[in-house]
């Protein structure tokens, strides 16, 4: 496994704000990565400093650069889409694609023609004249086009329609994604992607609550939909986080044997969403 | 330098005229109007010769009439000489004084517009360094004021002799003998190129500064660029009473002139006396240019400013 990702001791500060708190991770290759946390939590602090858009305090090593010093050789091997309509309205299809393939030696134009030719994207058109949904696709397709080895994606899918959402990362997954690629997003639609995530990552108040693969979080998160008269059983468990439906109550565990839940009444793995508000919530009471 | 860095290079600056597209269409715009009028003319001086309304009086008293227009076969070649490069150097110096005005735009708007729209994101998320784009939006700068001005000014050039070609047939002025004189084409086009090349390199420093503004501000660059030296003058004015930051740039701004071509810009007699016949420069033109601690500061200057702009560009990818 070769580590891409590395931070110790990531900080950033913002006037009295800390955005990031001495944060520590590490990103491996061939992973799935969701960077999940509520709005102003450092999500998207942490992939500007990944990607060198912005200073830092600590450590954090990408790919073996230092993305504060080289971002542009960095970007061989880095792609990123922040949030939707960043390519400018006067921009060309066609001229796009020249200049991707001009500057980019990763860029294959075979590539970005065969995902253009599944659009209705015509290569004489501005970006202006575009749908909103047109404008990610064919920045989708200059991005894909590119043999990276890491790519960040910061709300890709922000104000798109639910059927282009799901087109984005069933593409993604189909088209780009294999072993030998990285991919880290954040979105606030966790449920779009809570299927095609290897390791989820939770980013609150400036640090990581959170970092577990898919597997570890199934295993780890439980929720049991308890009777009110095993109520006091279920808090004598403390539970992370409780919440009434139907009547009965729900208790959501971290770190508890199934086994012993089980006893409680009928248990399910909750959903991204589900921990990610028993976590923050959570940590409030 | 390889060959897939000059096609970087290349597309880079490509982009620029894909982006701004005033930097060759205005030329191009004036160029034809200007055609479209010379036309008009042409049609109005071959029916008036007709019916010889073609006195024109000009507000300096002096009379213009078609039948009095020089027969360029009684010229001689210092003559023919002068004739080109006085035409030569009015086009170059119009079409050069727009160019520097779309130019001027162009640089406020060029680190500016990308932040606005934000698609500096997808900018810096290829892999081209801040340096290399910001020299190339500069480089762009130079090509437009200097190979644009010249491109434009030669066709025009030509198309206006053409349209003496066929005014010369229709009332007998011989205008065709020109052409038997192609070295003073070449010789009042390098002249110009030269010209051009020089100011350009002399007013790198307005350039960079322009940029430097342009990837400073949050909002109009047209202000910071303009407001920050007014401020300087208006302060030294002010504090000192003297105006000696004005009259610094005035001088500097028009001191190429008198480098490059012995011109006093400010003596007005030295322009009547300008011999465009003769030799306008020599080598030691280049000497004294090269030689001249203004161009040396300004070249420092203007480093400065576009290392400001290339920090900038990599700190403020957000408006």
């Amino acid at each position: 496994m070769t580590t891409l990702v590395k931070a110790r001791g990531l900080s950033k500060q913002y006037g009295a704000t800390r955005a990031l708190d001495k944060v520590d991770f590490e990103i491996e290759e061939g992973r799935i990565v969701g960077l999940i946390g509520p709005n102003g939590a450092g999500k998207t602090t942490a992939l500007k400093a990944i990607l060198g858009l912005t200073d830092f305090e600590g450590e954090l090593d990408v790919l073996g650069h230092d993305p504060r010093q080289a971002r542009h050789n960095l970007m061989r091997d880095v792609c990123f889409i922040a949030d939707v309509a960043v390519l400018p309205r006067w921009l060309r299809v066609h001229n796009a694609v020249e200049y991707v393939e001009a500057v980019h030696p990763g860029f294959s134009r075979e590539r970005a023609m065969h995902f253009l030719e599944k659009t209705k994207i015509k290569q004489k058109s501005r970006v202006g004249e575009l749908s909103k949904g047109m404008v990610t696709q064919l920045h989708l397709a200059l991005i894909m086009a590119i043999d990276a080895k890491l790519l960040v994606l910061d709300e890709p899918t922000l104000g798109l329609d639910i059927l282009y959402r799901k087109e984005f990362y069933t593409s993604l997954l189909n088209d780009y994604f294999d072993a030998q690629r990285t991919i880290i997003v954040t979105t606030h639609q966790v449920e779009e992607i809570e299927k095609i995530l290897t390791h989820l990552m939770f980013i609150d108040g400036g640090r990581v609550t959170l970092d577990r693969s898919m597997d570890q979080v199934a295993e780890e998160y439980t929720e049991v939909l308890v009777a009110p008269d095993k109520a006091a059983a279920a808090q004598g468990l403390k539970p992370l986080y409780e919440r009434e439906v139907f009547g009965k109550k729900l208790y959501l565990y971290e770190g508890v044997s199934r086994d012993e839940l089980s006893k409680l009444g009928e248990i399910h793995t909750p959903s991204v969403a589900d921990i990610f508000v028993a976590k923050v919530k959570g940590g409030m009471q | 330098m390889n060959a897939a860095d000059m096609r970087v290079n290349k597309t880079l600056i490509r982009r620029e005229f894909w982006e701004n597209r005033s930097l060759w269409m205005v030329p191009t715009v004036v160029a034809g109007v200007l055609t479209v009028l010379s036309l008009y003319m042409l049609v109005a001086v071959l029916i008036g010769h007709n019916q010889t309304i073609n006195n024109v009086e000009f507000s300096n008293g002096t009379h213009f009439q078609l039948d009095n227009l020089p027969d360029f076969r009684d010229a001689d070649d210092d003559g023919i000489r002068m004739f080109i490069r006085a035409v030569t150097f009015s086009l170059g110096w119009l079409f050069n004084l727009l160019m520097q005005i779309v130019v001027f735009f162009y640089l406020l708007d060029s680190l500016y517009a990308e932040r606005r729209d934000r698609s500096v994101l997808f900018w810096r998320s290829m892999p081209v360094s801040d340096a290399r784009t910001v020299l190339a939006k500069l480089g762009t700068a130079l090509i437009s004021v200097t190979a644009v001005s010249f491109a434009v000014t030669v066709a025009f050039e030509l198309i206006l002799l053409l349209l003496l070609m066929i005014m010369g047939a229709a009332v007998g002025t011989h205008p065709w003998v020109l052409l038997a004189h192609p070295g003073s084409f070449i010789g009042a086009w390098s002249l110009l190129a030269y010209g051009l090349i020089v100011q350009a390199i002399w007013y790198l420093p307005f350039y960079a500064w322009y940029m430097l503004a342009s990837s400073w501000a949050k909002k109009v660059p047209f202000l910071w660029a303009l407001l920050v030296p007014a401020g300087v003058m208006f302060a030294e004015l002010w504090v000192f009473h003297t105006g000696s930051f004005a009259r610094m740039l005035l001088a500097y701004k028009l001191h190429w002139l008198q480098l490059a071509f012995n011109l006093d810009p400010i003596e007005m007699q030295s322009w009547k006396h300008m011999d465009l016949s003769g030799p306008v420069m020599g080598l030691s033109n280049i000497g004294q240019i090269i030689a001249s601690p203004s161009l040396w500061i300004g070249l420092v200057v203007a480093t400065a400013f576009i290392y400001g702009a290339i920090w900038l560009r990599r700190k403020r990818t957000e408006i």
